[in-house]
């Protein structure tokens, strides 16, 4: 080490200005080792305060992979391995931030304290040292200068004896200030030194011994574990990649794919409709009525479970139940102008829904999926093959027969295809009434093939075709409800005892290859329902339907005009959809068919308003009342030979004896009016209302009549 | 539907308790069939997985205490698991259900009660079903073993077969009767604390509506 510049403290008496001088030289040193000193001081406080912060910042980290297995992840939160990794990290974590809090007291000790002193003691002592200095400077240099002004004269002692002891006190205070001053100044040199080099020394050894304890705890066994780690982060890594690529090759080939499906109404003939599906999702918008005339169209998602038919909100976590849809009845309906809706009505009648699709695919998929889950297709093992079959033979129930398209050329040039043309039906249904003309295949032979399905009342107005006119003769006649004579034809239905009416909407006829089982019935209604679901044909006429003892008419609820009418002894079979009540039908056996020769059968179907069980019991009921008028009808003509035989010998007798009880009998035979031998054979009857009952009697006269002709 | 304190009566002043039941469990052991039986009264042998969470409603008369039952049925695959939390939030009841011929299906019923234990603490009455006890010649579960480890886990234990409709009724009302208590509890003690009204506990709501005479034989109407 050079020798070390010196302050000469025995020239501070004479303080000459070369002193002067080399103070200066001194002082500059002075500033220039407190500025640097306090950059070294910052540097080095930014090393202590990084390490306490790393020292914080470690801990905390460790804190927070402890805490992992307490997190509540939606998704993976019970890994295992994950957990008990973090687990091992946090711990060596954990002594690496104690190693660190320990490297952060060292350096504060070793490092921070020397040279806060130099900085904060030292160096100010030397700056504190340096204004006394100056002061005792000024004092000493204005005792001289007053000094010297003194007189020569003598008179004033008191004065000069005041400035020469100011004099000798600021220079000795001035002499003995700049000794320590001069003396601090050289020690700084010295200082310096220290102070540079202490808290290096410090720094140093706090870093020798963090590493010590880093290499002590980090061992071998740790650089396994991490190798483990490596390797399943490596395999996280590849399994992340191969996964990537699946997912972009996903959305590559999804992309081709859909883009025509973003089309909402896609071309049917690229996308086929699949008939067979037993569940269906999608979004569907659900009509709701909020008025007599306003309804609202919400946009839901609609899914099937099942028999039910669910709908979700977008919001919502489940969906709710929309429709119990087993057994239920769905077609296409025309609502508010609105493309695609279908109409769903439960099994009861009592609950139904209107429904709009996207498009024309979604329209049929979700009619013909809803149908059949309806008839229960998807609880069989084989859904989507029996749903083909069913629906294959529905679908060949609507390919028209080659005989039939020839006959109605003039009328329909497209019949048998999907979409029927669109004009209304007037009220009379006579008008404008539609027929189309379908073929049919029967699933299992009860009805016969290339079977015309007709789907709407031909009254003998447009009647076109011969097969059916003749069947129904009694067409267009005005039917009177209250009992005055219309005609003398015995078919009248005032003559009737049983005189029920019910509002039925007609679904379609077809013929059929038997009569003498309900399920002949049940096959047409399902043959019937298929083919208005499938060419979305859901116009119904509105008729009131007429049971009598006589016959079975379809009535215009508006104008009276009868539409049709069925004589009841050709009414063989009539029946009620087993599980939907709503469903009515029966078979109508008549001679005048396609061919004079042979029988033939024709089933009608009817909805009804959940009536169909009462329809049949009234047709019942007129059925039995029909066959004891027969035998009624057979005895009284017996009766009325014995009567007549009777008659001639009573007839003597009763002039006779007819003046005198005369007056007597004249209230006993009021009373006796009610022909008591009749009442025998009525007996068995009689369980019709008490307003029925005129009726009745009337009835029994019009049979009477009937016998006599 | 006003959410209201009140005292105990709250159910005979014309209100009715609302509550929601989840149904958990592995797929096929039966979680929808349970549910069609008890709403709807149908059975079908056929499975059909449930994709979609649904929920179905049942209105029961216990004692009186009129009771909207939300019965929510889920996805019982694996990779609906994710979902589970999202349905079983503010459930008031939970039926674990397993096959009785599937020991995987019991081992999945004890994954979900840790699960719901962990999630929503005690606060939720717990019911671990057997299902299928018509096929009780190929039972895989023991019944003691499952009887004692809903008891440890403080769960009731009940058989059903949804084909045969057996112990369902039994395990809807009984599962019932406790969230009432549940409920009857955290009312007095709302009562006590402030009588403030539209803090109810969770999911249950005690709905004002117009009262009416429900006869009921066996509880449910």
């Amino acid at each position: 080490m050079p020798g070390i510049d010196k302050l000469p403290i025995e020239e501070t008496l004479e303080d000459s200005p070369q002193t002067r001088s080399l103070l200066g030289v001194f002082e500059e040193d002075a500033t220039a080792i407190s500025n640097y000193m306090n950059q070294l001081y910052q540097a080095m406080h930014r090393i202590y305060d990084a390490q306490n912060e790393l020292s914080a910042a470690t801990h905390l980290t460790s804190k927070l992979l402890k805490e992992y297995e307490k997190q509540r992840f939606p998704l993976g939160g019970d890994d295992e391995v994950m957990s008990s990794t973090l687990q091992q990290f946090s711990k060596v974590i954990d002594e690496l931030s104690s190693c660190h809090a320990v490297l952060s007291t060292q350096l504060a000790d070793a490092m921070m304290f020397p040279i806060t002193q130099f900085k904060e003691r030292d160096l100010k002592e030397i700056l504190t040292l340096k204004e006394v200095f100056q002061i005792a400077s000024n004092d000493h240099d204005a005792a001289i200068n007053r000094y010297s002004r003194l007189s020569k004269k003598r008179e004033n002692d008191k004065v000069k004896y005041e400035v020469t002891e100011d004099v000798y006190t600021s220079r000795k205070k001035q002499h003995q200030t700049m000794m320590h001053y001069f003396c601090a100044l050289n020690t700084l040199q010295y200082k310096k030194k220290i102070a540079l080099l202490e808290p290096l020394l410090g720094y140093m050894q706090a870093q020798i011994s963090f590493f010590k304890m880093g290499s002590e705890n980090l061992n071998e066994q740790l650089e396994e574990f991490l190798a483990n780690i490596g390797t399943s982060v490596q395999n996280v890594r590849r399994e992340m990649d191969s996964d990537i690529e699946t997912m972009q090759q996903t959305i590559e080939d999804l992309e081709v794919a859909s883009d025509p499906l973003y089309v909402p109404d896609p071309d049917p003939t690229k996308f086929p409709v699949n008939r067979n599906l037993t569940r269906k999702a999608g979004y569907l918008n659900a009509r709701n009525k909020t008025g007599l005339v306003s309804s609202t169209w919400d946009r839901q998602f609609y899914f099937t479970q099942g028999g039910n038919l669910m709908s979700q909100a977008r919001g919502d976590v489940a969906g709710g139940l929309a429709m119990d849809i087993d057994n239920c009845s769905v077609m296409a309906v025309d609502c508010e102008d609105r493309r695609y809706c279908f109409q769903i009505t439960s099994f009861d009648g009592k609950k139904s829904s209107i429904l709009q699709a996207e498009s024309k695919k979604d329209h049929e998929e979700w009619i013909c999926t809803i149908n059949n889950i309806s008839k229960q297709i998807y609880l069989s093992e084989n859904p989507e093959e029996t749903a083909a079959r069913v629906n294959q033979s529905a679908l060949e129930a609507v390919t028209p027969s080659p005989s039939f398209q020839q006959r109605h050329e003039s009328l329909r040039p497209a019949a048998g295809q999907s979409r029927p043309p669109t004009a209304r039906t007037s009220s009379s249904g006579s008008l404008g009434s539609e027929s189309t003309n379908l073929a049919a295949l029967s699933l299992d032979s009860l009805v016969a093939p290339d079977t015309p399905i007709q789907f709407d009342i031909i009254s003998p107005v447009c009647e076109d075709q011969p097969g059916q006119a003749k069947a129904f003769g009694q067409g267009g006649r005005r039917t009177n409800p209250f009992g005055e004579s219309g005609g003398s034809t015995k078919s009248e239905t005032e003559d009737s005892i049983l005189h029920q009416l019910f509002i039925v909407r007609f679904l379609g006829s077809m013929e059929v290859k038997s009569d003498d089982h309900p399920d002949v019935v049940y096959e047409t209604m399902r043959q019937i329902l298929a083919a208005r679901a499938i060419h979305n044909i859901f116009r119904m006429t509105e008729s009131h339907l007429l049971v009598t003892c006589d016959c079975l008419k379809l009535i215009d609820p508006q104008t009276q005009v009868t539409r049709l009418t069925f004589p009841l002894p050709c009414v063989v079979l009539y029946a009620t959809h087993q599980e939907n009540k709503r469903l009515f039908g029966f078979v109508l056996r008549t001679s005048s068919g396609r061919s004079e020769s042979n029988l033939s059968s024709v089933c009608y179907i009817f909805e009804s308003n959940n009536e169909g069980e009462k329809i049949c019991d009234s047709v019942g009921l007129a059925k039995q009342i029909a066959l004891h008028a027969e035998l009624d009808r057979r005895a009284s003509e017996k009766q009325k030979e014995i009567e007549r035989v009777k008659e001639k010998q009573q007839k003597e007798l009763n002039k006779q004896k007819q003046i005198e009880k005369d007056l007597e009998e004249q209230s006993r035979l009021i009373a006796a009016s009610s022909r008591p031998n009749q009442a025998s054979s009525e007996g068995q009857f009689v369980v019709l209302s008490s307003s029925q009952s005129e009726e009745s009697d009337l009835g029994e006269g019009g049979k009477k009549r009937e016998s006599e002709a | 539907a006003a959410a209201g304190g009140g005292g105990g009566g709250a159910a005979a002043a014309g209100r009715a308790y609302s509550f929601k039941v989840v149904l958990l469990g592995e797929g096929c052991v039966g979680k929808t069939s349970l549910v069609l039986r008890y709403c709807e009264n149908k059975f079908n042998d056929k499975h059909i997985t449930t994709l979609q969470a649904s929920f179905l409603t049942k209105k029961l008369n216990i004692g009186g205490k009129r009771v909207n039952l939300a019965i929510w049925d889920t996805a019982g695959q694996e990779r609906f698991h994710a979902l589970g939390p999202i349905y079983y939030r503010d459930s008031n009841g939970a039926i674990l259900v397993y096959d009785i011929t599937d020991e995987d299906s019991f081992q999945k019923v004890k994954n979900w009660v840790k699960e719901l234990r962990k999630m929503l603490g005690n606060e939720i009455c717990l019911c671990i079903v057997g299902n299928k006890i018509d096929l009780e010649k190929e039972r895989h579960v023991s019944i003691q073993e499952a009887e004692s480890y809903a008891e440890s886990v403080g769960a009731k234990h009940y058989h059903t077969s949804a084909k045969q409709n057996k112990g369902i009724e039994e395990l809807f009302l009984d599962l019932c009767k406790r969230m009432i208590e549940t409920a009857q509890v955290d009312e007095r003690a709302k009562g006590n604390g402030s009588s403030q009204p539209g803090t109810a506990r969770r999911g249950v709501q005690i709905i004002d509506d117009e009262p009416q005479a429900q006869t009921s034989g066996g509880g449910c109407c």
